[in-house]
């Protein structure tokens, strides 16, 4: 049997995915994200687990260094990864908004100036939705407290994700548009899919099973 | 100070390279030649009309400029809408069927990563005017055999049957629209999504269960038969007899070990109508080779015939072998000839007879000490071959002191 390799996130997503794994019994040992080291193997069960950040996960599974993969959808359209994906893992629930100041007395899209500017760290989401809508816009990409850009006159909006809404309401800002829902989703390698197939249907299947319980 | 670098995505096969690279068109060449296909050579750039009719979704990734009437060209991305045109003029006079063979480099604007460059080589076939299963098993089988001959182990050519969608999608009468859609999650192997556009079409749940299950339908000729209890329409039920067919056939061509029937290989749809196969090895992350069929094409240039072939990737193909430590049965007879100034005539004479058995001969004509010509031999593996008695005894005086 050939070792199986799987690409977690680190951080929030870590803890939610590595119970499911245990309990789909495809993982016995206990891991943790706060190790430095970076591959951790489970030798029953030959299979090595390696942690990554989040945004790089597709990139391992993509290029066949990772057989599976745990990713968040709203990093799987920003990156365009060409993986099979093959479960909806239903954790860390989300969703890719156009947000902009209250003041703004903005609603809708259609409300929007022809052109603007838009700070994101989603840089091809972003301007994919609004070519798709016509609006011409100018990205900003920044990587971190994006509500900070309109507040300061460094973007007339922002695209980021939401899930409660809290951040978006404490800094005045109002959602205009969705763009799309995020969860975490099970990837697999396109190749590995096809070559260790009766191994990953099975995994798939048990942790299909453990979710919808 | 010129800028030295290479633009992004492009690569130099230094010499050792290249030599792996020539070994593999050599041996794809062979290959389809005994099969009867002829090699063809078209433009690198073309108009980019032609080529964005022809390619699998690839407009947003060609390299397109204008030339001085300011028409639009473009660098080719892959080959086969050349090759449709070429067979649409100037060679829709000639009897069917056409068959024809390439090794080009391409072009495409994507990023760079392992495996994946901006401009790349392919070999193919394609084989024109047989719509029949065992135009396509034919392809098939070579494709399997081009593999195996350049000597890579452990590889699988899953194939598909677009049809088989086609025809629930069309049972189902959905809305272009959902179509598209459901195609495109087909292609991308998104089942998340493919659940979510299913739930909200028309189709029965019969038709949802047969498009789901395909997504498992893996495996040997017994595939083909569970399908056929999943599907109740004409177009889905021939296009899996087609299958069956094609895979018989495989098995009288003898390469039905590296086959697997697969019906979620769908590969783009918008381009190829039928039967689709794609090659890959577990010691690559990605297919290295793909292909169908694409009856549609070449009427687009006003020449209605079917059409089959597929591209290897050669970059793909020579990393999956380096992968798998693969020992090139290079030849490695190389001489450096030296010669006495006295004894040109037949110095030159001693190095053409070498040559025309086989050995790679290097002239010294470097012009330096005979320690340094002994170490150039022993840095690039070279035999030192000496011509004049004087000069031999001197080399041989070095070689021994030596040891």
């Amino acid at each position: 049997m050939n070792k199986l390799t799987i690409a977690l996130p680190k951080g929030r997503l870590f803890k939610s995915v590595v119970p499911i794994l245990q309990e789909a019994g495809i993982v016995n040992r206990d891991f943790d994200d706060d190790s430095r080291k970076l591959v951790l193997t489970d030798e029953d069960n030959n299979i090595d687990i390696i942690l990554s950040k989040a945004v790089d996960v597709q990139t391992y599974v993509e290029n066949g260094a990772a057989d599976i993969g745990v990713a968040g959808k709203d990093v799987l359209l920003e990156a365009g990864a060409k993986v099979c994906e093959v479960l909806d893992l239903g954790l860390g629930y989300c969703r890719l908004v156009v947000a902009l100041p209250v003041d703004k007395g903005i609603t809708n899209l259609s409300q929007l100036a022809p052109t603007g500017r838009v700070a994101t760290k989603y840089v091809n989401v972003a301007q994919r939705y609004f070519d798709q809508n016509g609006i011409q816009i100018e990205v900003v990409k920044l990587n971190g407290s994006i509500e900070l850009a309109p507040i300061i006159g460094l973007s007339d909006m922002i695209v980021d994700i939401t899930s409660t809404g809290t951040t978006l309401k404490e800094n005045n800002l109002i959602e205009i548009a969705e763009i799309a829902e995020s969860s975490a989703r099970l990837i697999v390698n396109q190749v590995s899919y096809k070559t260790e197939y009766k191994r990953i249907r099975d995994i798939i299947e048990k942790i299909r099973a453990v979710i919808s319980n | 100070m010129i800028k030295l670098q290479r633009p992004e995505g492009t690569r130099d096969y230094l010499p050792e390279v290249a030599e792996k690279k020539r070994y593999i068109e050599d041996k794809l060449h062979n290959l389809f030649k005994g099969w009867g296909y002829e090699e063809i050579i078209t433009p690198t750039f073309e108009f980019y009309d032609i080529l964005s009719a022809g390619t699998e979704g690839l407009q947003t990734k060609m390299y397109k400029f204008f030339d001085r009437k300011g028409q639009i060209l473009a660098l080719r991305p892959e080959m086969t809408a050349s090759i449709a045109r070429v067979a649409a003029t100037k060679l829709k006079d000639n009897p069917l069927p056409l068959r024809l063979s390439y090794q080009s480099n391409v072009f495409r604007y994507t990023s760079p990563r392992a495996g994946q460059y901006r401009e790349f080589y392919q070999a193919g076939i394609e084989l024109l005017g047989v719509g029949s299963p065992m135009g396509d098993a034919e392809v098939i089988a070579m494709a399997a055999k081009a593999i195996k001959g350049s000597g890579l182990k452990n590889f699988k050519i899953d194939i598909g049957d677009v049809d088989y969608f086609t025809g629930i999608m069309k049972a189902a009468k959905l809305e272009e629209e959902e179509q598209i859609a459901i195609r495109k999650a087909l292609s991308q192997r998104n089942v998340v999504e493919l659940e979510e556009l299913l739930t909200g079409t028309e189709l029965t749940n019969k038709q949802k269960d047969a498009i789901l299950s395909a997504q498992e339908l893996r495996g040997g000729i017994e595939i083909i038969e569970k399908a056929k209890g999943l599907v109740d329409n004409q177009e889905s039920l021939e296009s899996l007899i087609n299958l069956e067919e094609v895979y018989r056939n495989l098995e009288l061509l003898g390469v039905s070990d590296y086959i697997c029937i697969d019906l979620s290989v769908v590969r783009n749809f918008n381009y190829y109508t039928g039967i689709v196969f794609e090659g890959y090895t577990k010691d690559l992350g990605y297919t290295i080779c793909g292909g169908g069929r694409y009856d549609r094409l070449v009427s687009k240039f006003g020449y209605s015939i079917p059409a089959t072939g597929f591209a290897i990737g050669i970059d793909r193909l020579l990393l999956s072998l380096e992968k798998q430590n693969y020992n090139f049965p290079l030849n490695r007879d190389r001489i450096l000839v030296l010669i006495d100034p006295a004894y040109k005539a037949e110095g030159f004479a001693m190095a053409e007879e070498l040559r025309e058995k086989g050995k790679q001969v290097e002239i010294e004509i470097f012009g330096r000490e005979l320690v340094e010509v002994i170490e150039y031999t022993a840095s690039k593996g070279l035999e030192l071959k000496v011509v004049g008695e004087e000069l031999q005894a001197k080399v041989k005086t070095l070689v021994d002191g030596e040891e």
